[in-house]
């Protein structure tokens, strides 16, 4: 497992091919680590194989993506959710950035430190570290970086923006940003920096286009709703992440069917966005594999009702205990998901800071959820499940409520299902002009932050579905403290509390699954993430 | 007008020209024994669909999906298999037949309508209103029926309502360009404009001469439109701003399936080939109406 | 001649303002663009802060205003997801729509005729029956699902041509088909019907008579029974524009369709208005050719227009 110590040393490594050597001892190693968590069902591994050649003989992969959003090329502006960090991770290198298994690692930071009233950071950058357009980077590029995204057209750093005081130049490798607030993922959430000089000679609307940073993948060209092309970075400081082959394209596939018949015609290298159903159908295929990242997102039920100050049985925490019971989990997990889910014990998982590990599934017992129903004088619930009809977080997400219906319904709970496009739900959910409950998955990617939890669990959060005094207290602790240690005590207090008040059902967690091709050697995938990439240690035949 | 005169009958009742459907009764020739078959075997399902079902159509029950139909290994309890869900296709696919005749119906008669009563009003006043109309009409067939759709569905969310909305605001266009003509054909016939010369309200003349005489085309364009109708509904569950699930439509059981083509095979075809059926059948039926109705393409 | 193409622009212009104003106000009614651009953190100053720097503050007059002044200069703003300028995404989206439209088009239209025309000068013979009987089944198949057996045929199990993409000849080829089987049957069978109704007119005995070689006699009866076909296949080409959405779908076709798919979903104003303009005025310039060839093919037709395009009209209609 790369440790920072490590990346520092193969950075300053010159020599490509040695670089490519220990690039594949630590991949292995990693590999190792991670064949065990990352293998589904009847997955052989991709990742590890002693048969990567240093350059490979297939120099063009093809990813099939059901989706990259708003295909941004920018990685900066690629920060508007989950299907757009595959270009985030490719073009962009952050500051600090994830490791595969979700620590956080030091990239072009080598070192930063807090002041003792928390609000002032101190960050060493890393030297000799060279920009897609030959120049190289130094502390002005992070300076541009942050003064770019304090336009409004970068809603996601909006938040971040508004916590940023200023930012000092100490010398061309050490800078000072001074904040609002104590901000504890302040270092990990800046952007990504840019070629400054570069970006003042073409401008904003021109480096949109063809943006220049520092990342592995260098941007070539895109087609809207197509395909966009990468090239490798040959001059990446960090040789453990080039790649054996030069061109990586993404291409945008919406349709699965059309996905699947392109893994399967040798069109794509590898396929995302796989039902477990389509997946099936993959297995015993000769040239075929499918690789896992086990438990990428927990695929949730939120009672929305429980924000309103409205008299709803789902109010009571005995019902809703008496809903997570009536669900058949298992026969989810195995039946539906043919084996790539898994039941869930609560709504943090293994890779969330703090996640209690002492917690006990609730088990499948329709009789006891009748009889709690009963005792509550809740026999004849009924109510509305929404949901929204594309969800990378959770895989066919459709089959998954009408099997939740199906199962409250065996207890007599009459539940209709409301399916919109997401536009329409995002704007109603966050607008909480929804009532009954709703459906959301959780990317482990997002919630191995427990801060990012009061999204759904706080009253201020933007999917909030709860307004609890004690838990709003709870998260408030935990964004004001800035030592890890602190925080994975509070998260830990967090997550029993999440566990006994059921506000959320986590009904079960999902793994993401890819089908590659013959051409692929190698592929490690980064734990609990449900969105295609990082393309760091992916490499061709 | 003189000769019209001696031919002309003596008051507007004795004017009633020689009604077209009834060609039918006198054409001999080849029946339309499948399509006729397969549209009322529909229309049966249409109407009956869930009460003749032998499950419950959204009953789940994972420890029996995707079981084989009965003549592909299954058992007689699910005689067309399950899906993923482990609900009985048969049913499914009944019940579905129920929102596929009422879509079909629904665009069919409102579509219709709103055509023919554009096309009398247009046919009938001419000059400007008609002008108007005819614009309005060429505007709504210029515009993206698709779009429309996820324009609405995005706004209003899914229902069966919105789907026979989009499709009636897709056809009406159609039938009111063809019946605007036949009305100006017929109304500008001689036993029509007799019997304004005999002293027929304009009124009689529409609901006594005009309207009848449409009746034949009209019944050839819906006819014809079934097929779409049921088409566009398929077309846009595979985008997935169809008939909202659970509820069972064809449409919605194609699109679901279709990831199933290798693996559950019955799951794609069983709608598939009900779908396409209907569609011919309906196809087949318009084209028989259409060649008894009218002498001027009988051949 | 020019009084009639200035009024059928004219009344064009209108229907296309017509649509453009539906679509203005209709793509306001659902969502609040603003709130969707916010992540799910956002405070509600950061969201005012994003309507107003995308002009969604002002009032819906003066929007519209600006929105028409912006169609007539040919600039449909900024689109809010894609964060470039609409005309960079619409046109090269439209291109590739018109690239799929058209090859359908032109096998539908060349594949349509040909076979109609066979089968209406054979009529009754096994030919006829068959191509009857295959247009009547190319009308009742939907296209996605035509298109899903395609690949299953000739990409998966042939290996003979590629399963989706817009790279080369080769990939046109399967979206073409499942586009083009609706619009060939139709074309088919209405021209089989007029070259019914021509061959059994006199003039064509006639010339049968005086000696005319089977080519000259195919051009006359094809060039007489080509008015309702060019009507149909005006028609079928406009609904292709706005029919591709389907297939770009099944095919990752990066037309105009998905376009529209992603734009809707995240209510991007700007975006939905190019589209709709743009698709509007293909549309409404096809009819406005069909309506002009219609002299070019048939001089008769200038003096007694209305007459033949009413009576056109209904078999097309009944046809399509």
């Amino acid at each position: 497992m790369p440790n920072p110590r490590r990346i520092a040393a193969t950075g300053r490594s010159s020599r490509f091919r040695y670089g490519k050597f220990t690039a594949r001892v630590t991949a292995g190693a990693l590999a190792l680590s991670l064949v065990a968590a990352c293998n589904g069902p009847a997955a052989p591994s991709a990742g590890g194989s002693a048969e990567v050649p240093a350059s490979a003989t297939n120099q063009t992969l093809t990813v099939g993506v059901a989706t990259l959003q708003q295909q941004y090329a920018d990685p900066v502006l690629a920060n508007e959710g989950g299907n757009t960090y595959p270009i985030k991770w490719s073009v962009g290198e952050p500051l600090i950035r994830q490791e595969l298994d979700m620590r956080q690692v030091p990239a072009l930071a080598t070192e930063w430190s807090v002041s003792t009233d928390d609000l002032t950071w101190d960050v060493k950058l890393r030297e000799g570290v060279k920009m897609h357009d030959g120049s190289t980077f130094t502390a002005k590029d992070v300076q541009t970086s942050i003064n770019r995204v304090k336009d409004p057209a970068f809603t996601s750093y909006a938040a971040y923006v508004k916590k940023i005081a200023s930012v000092e130049i100490v010398n061309d490798y050490e800078i000072k940003i001074k904040t609002t607030v104590p901000y504890a993922n302040l270092v990990f959430d800046t952007p990504a920096p840019v070629a400054t000089d570069y970006y003042n000679r073409v401008g904003e609307a021109e480096f949109r286009k063809k943006p220049v940073a520092a990342g592995p993948w260098k941007f070539d060209s895109q087609v809207f709703n197509d395909s966009m092309t990468l090239t490798r970075f040959d001059d990446f400081w960090d040789k453990d992440r080039i790649a054996n082959f030069s061109k990586l394209v993404l291409k945008i596939i919406p349709d699965e069917s059309s996905r699947l018949s392109g893994i399967q015609t040798g069109q794509l290298d590898i396929a995302q966005g796989l039902t477990p159903n389509s997946a099936a159908q993959l297995q015993g295929s000769p040239t075929i594999k499918l690789v896992t990242s086990k438990q990428a997102s927990v695929a949730n039920v939120f009672f929305v009702d429980n924000w309103f100050e409205a008299d709803s049985k789902l109010k009571d925490v005995n019902v809703r205990k008496a809903l997570m019971l009536a669900i058949d989990r298992k026969a989810i997990a195995d039946s539906l998901y043919r084996g790539f889910g898994t039941v869930t014990v609560n709504a943090t998982l293994p890779v969330t800071l703090g996640n209690d590990t002492s917690l006990q599934a609730w088990p499948y017992d329709p009789n006891q959820a009748k009889q709690l129903l009963a005792a509550a004088g809740a026999s004849n619930l009924s109510f509305t499940l929404h949901l929204y009809n594309q969800t990378t977080a959770i895989a066919d997400v459709q089959k998954f409520a009408e099997a939740v219906i199906g199962y409250w319904k065996e207890i007599g709970v009459n539940v209709t299902m409301d399916a919109m496009d997401p536009a329409t739900y995002l704007d109603k959910a966050v607008k909480h002009q929804l009532t009954g409950a709703v459906i959301l998955g959780t990317p482990g990617l997002l919630i191995s932050d427990p801060e990012k939890l009061s999204i759904f669990y706080t009253s201020t959060g933007g999917y909030s579905a709860v307004k609890n005094a004690e838990l709003d207290g709870m998260f408030a602790r935990l964004s004001s403290t800035v030592k890890r240690d602190d925080q994975a005590k509070i998260a830990g207090e967090i997550s029993r509390k999440l566990h006994e008040t059921l506000y959320g059902l986590p009904v079960v967690s999902l793994d993401a699954v890819y089908a590659i091709g013959p051409k692929v050697a190698a592929w490690n995938l980064m734990e609990g993430n449900p969105y295609p990439g990082p393309f760091w240690h992916l490499d061709a035949k | 007008m003189s000769s019209a005169l001696e031919s002309a009958p003596s008051s507007p009742a004795a004017g009633r020209p020689p009604r077209p459907w009834l060609r039918l009764r006198r054409r001999p020739g080849r029946r339309p024994w499948f399509s006729g078959t397969v549209m009322a075997i529909f229309a049966f399902c249409g109407l009956f669909g869930s009460v003749v079902a032998p499950h419950d159509p959204d009953k789940v029950n994972l420890s029996q999906a995707l079981k084989p139909p009965v003549f592909a290994g299954g058992t007689p309890t699910y005689l067309l298999g399950t899906d993923q869900l482990g609900r009985d296709v048969l049913s499914r696919l009944l019940t579905g037949a129920q929102v596929s005749f009422l879509v079909a119906a629904g665009a069919v008669l409102i579509g219709g309508a709103i055509g023919l009563l554009v096309a009398l009003l247009a046919g009938y006043s001419g000059g400007r209103l008609d002008a108007v109309l005819t614009r309005v009409a060429d505007a709504s067939m210029a515009f993206p029926v698709v779009l429309l759709a996820i324009v609405i569905v995005a706004i209003y969310g899914k229902g069966v309502t919105v789907v026979i909305a989009v499709l009636v605001v897709a056809a009406w266009p159609q039938y009111a360009r063809v019946l605007r003509s036949e009305v100006i054909r017929i109304r500008t016939q001689e036993f029509v404009t007799m019997s304004r010369v005999m002293g027929g309200g304009r009124f009689w003349a529409i609901t006594r001469h005009v309207v009848p005489n449409t009746i034949p085309t009209l019944l050839v364009l819906a006819t014809l439109q079934i097929g779409l109708a049921i088409i566009a509904e398929g077309s846009l569950s595979f985008l997935g701003i169809g008939v909202p699930p659970p509820a069972a439509s064809w449409g919605n059981m194609l699109a679901d399936g279709r990831n199933f083509l290798a693996t559950a095979w019955w799951l794609p075809v069983v709608p598939g080939v009900a779908l396409s059926l209907t569609v011919l059948a309906a196809n087949l039926f318009g084209d028989w109406l259409r060649q008894a109705l009218d002498p001027a393409t009988r051949r | 001649m020019t009084r009639y193409t200035l009024s059928r622009l004219l009344q064009g212009l209108v229907a296309m303002w017509v649509i453009v104003t539906i679509v203005f106000f209709l793509a306001r009614l659902g969502g609040d663009a603003a709130a969707l651009l916010a992540p799910p953190d956002a405070t509600p100053e950061q969201i005012a802060a994003i309507r107003l720097s995308y002009g969604f503050d002002q009032p819906l007059h003066l929007q519209y205003v600006d929105y028409l002044r912006g169609i007539v200069t040919l600039d449909f703003g900024q689109s809010v997801s894609y964060r470039q300028p609409v005309v960079d995404l619409v046109i090269p989206a439209m291109v590739n729509t018109a690239r799929l439209a058209l090859a359908a088009f032109v096998i539908a239209l060349v594949l349509g005729v040909t076979f109609g025309a066979i089968a209406g000068v054979r009529a009754g013979t096994r030919y006829d029956q068959a191509v009857r009987g295959l247009s009547v089944l190319g009308q009742s198949v939907p296209p996605f699902w035509l298109g899903m057996l395609l690949v299953l045929l000739f990409s998966i199990n042939l290996g003979w041509l590629p399963a989706f993409g817009s790279e080369g000849f080769t990939s046109l080829i399967l979206p073409a088909c499942a586009l083009a089987a609706f619009p060939l049957a139709s074309i088919a069978r209405l021209t089989r019907s007029s070259v019914l109704e021509i061959v059994a007119r006199d003039q064509t005995l006639f010339e049968r008579s005086k000696g005319v070689g089977p080519a000259t006699l195919m051009s006359h009866i094809l060039r007489n029974a080509s008015l309702p076909v060019v009507t149909l296949a005006g028609i079928q080409l406009g609904a292709m524009f706005s029919g591709t959405i389907v297939v770009e779908n099944l095919f990752a076709w990066p037309g105009v369709g998905q376009l529209a798919i992603q734009g809707i979903q995240a209510r991007d104003f700007a975006l939905i208005q190019g589209i709709v303009v743009v698709n509007t005025f293909v549309f409404v310039a096809l009819l406005f050719v069909v309506d002009l060839s219609y002299g070019w093919l048939d001089p008769r037709v200038r003096a007694v227009k209305s007459a033949v395009k009413s009576k056109v009209g209904a078999n097309v209609e009944a046809a399509a």
